[in-house]
């Protein structure tokens, strides 16, 4: 009898996380479909990158945030939207599932992931930055553009 | 007196072949009277009678190349000829957004440079289809931020708290659905960033601004430091718990006269977006 409770109980909680916990395997979506996702949205969409932080200095998706591996260290707005999930291949289940609810407690939604992770991304010719390779540095930006229509009555080129 | 007169009229319109052309010109409206008048609405029409330009104007002792594009054909701003050309009826249809780039794509000014590059460019929108009420046929309701109810929703901000080894950091991104820079359109506009660190009282404790638009650096040179299309922008913010500070507030601000925050009145701003996130208990100090 002592047997039967704890395999009910275990296969119990096994199938609350399959179930609840672990809800991203059914949002995991078609690559392709995720690539045209991420091209289309510029404000709204929050692309966080799960995986250790060296690996995402080497490499991540357009925009994408490191956010620490515990999701109790990422707090946000409340405004919800949706958001990508990056993670690696060999993620913790029990850890993505602790995102999946730190997520959707802050009111995000849907919530995809990519199918077979980042080098599936990368596979997939899905759009690759470098973060040194965007970072600006505030009052920087190089560009500086010759004196024009106002100061010598001359109209810039915009066709030129 | 009346000889006088006639011969003045003959001047005008055999001496001068210009002016008399002008005068033809300048009515339009005999034949495009909806047109005229929603036209006459616009801050374009006005360009040259505005606060802003009338101050930097003065303060420039009246350079004429401003009227270049604030009043080509003099008067107090814009007018039919200025885009439509002189050509013979009926003039072919305007080159949009070429016709716009005369005056929209100058330092201080690359609102239509920007618009190539953008998104919309690519989905075959115009400047038009932004910035023209619909009427039917007629597209000359022309519409920009000091409208009001026009900037509502151009912009969003987004706030997050990151805690990393024991340390708590803000980032605010900014993104925004104008089809070029934000500001677009003169000089002397920008966009404020403000984050404001306030207490469990809801008093601010401490505050940061940025300043987006163009920067003159005094020796005749701009430099753009607007916000571009389709690209978001990211703030990192450290030490936020400073001060007893429990909570960030964050809100992104229209400024349409030239100036420092603190000396343009609350009046020439409007709120593009505001939002404000919680610090965890344990960052505060």
């Amino acid at each position: 009898m002592k047997w039967l409770v704890i395999v009910i109980v275990t296969a119990t909680m096994t199938l609350y996380g399959v179930a609840s916990g672990f809800a991203g395997q059914e949002k995991r979506q078609d690559l392709q479909a995720l690539i045209e996702l991420v091209a289309a949205h510029t404000g709204d969409l929050y692309v966080l990158d799960i995986r250790p932080k060296s690996d995402y200095l080497r490499g991540s998706l357009p925009g994408a945030i490191s956010v620490p591996s515990d999701p109790v260290g990422f707090i946000a707005d409340g405004r919800g939207g949706p958001v990508l999930l990056i993670a690696g291949a060999d993620v913790a289940p029990a850890s993505l599932a602790n995102w999946y609810r730190r997520l959707e407690g802050f009111g995000f939604s849907p919530i995809h992931q990519i199918e077979g992770g980042f080098k599936a991304w990368v596979a997939a010719g899905g759009p690759v930055q470098k973060p040194a390779d965007v970072y600006v540095k505030p009052g920087t930006l190089p560009f500086i553009i010759p004196r024009g229509i106002c100061e010598l009555n001359t109209p810039a080129l915009v066709y030129d | 007196m009346r000889s006088i007169f006639a011969a003045a009229l003959v001047f005008c319109f055999f001496v001068h072949p210009h002016w008399a052309y002008a005068s033809e010109f300048d009515n339009c409206a005999q034949c495009h009277l909806d047109a005229e008048q929603a036209f006459a609405q616009s801050a374009m029409a006005q360009a040259a009678l505005t606060k802003s330009f009338l101050k930097e104007w003065t303060e420039k002792g009246h350079d004429q190349a401003c009227l270049g594009c604030h009043a080509p054909s003099g008067g107090q701003g814009i007018q039919c000829r200025d885009c439509h050309g002189l050509a013979d009826h009926p003039v072919d249809k305007l080159n949009v957004p070429g016709v716009c780039a005369r005056c929209h794509s100058a330092p201080g000014e690359t609102t239509v440079h920007m618009y190539l590059s953008s998104r919309s460019f690519k989905a075959g929108q115009n400047c038009l289809d932004c910035h023209t009420g619909k009427d039917g046929e007629n597209v000359h309701h022309f519409m920009g931020p000091s409208i009001e109810g026009f900037l509502t929703d151009v912009a969003q901000i987004r706030a997050s708290i990151l805690v990393e080894q024991g340390r708590a950091k803000a980032l605010i991104r900014i993104s925004h659905r104008a089809g070029h820079s934000l500001p677009g359109g003169t000089t002397g506009r920008s966009v404020w960033l403000v984050v404001e660190g306030r207490n469990a009282q809801g008093q601010g404790v401490w505050s940061k601004r940025v300043r987006f638009g163009w920067v003159h650096d005094g020796q005749g040179n701009w430099r753009d430091e607007t916000l571009r299309p389709d690209i978001q922008t990211q703030f990192w913010l450290e030490n936020i718990g400073r001060s007893g500070t429990v909570r960030l507030h964050v809100a992104l601000l229209y400024q349409f006269a030239a100036g420092d925050f603190n000396v343009v009145p609350n009046s020439d701003r409007r709120l593009l977006d505001q939002v404000a996130v919680e610090i965890p208990h344990q960052f505060e100090k």
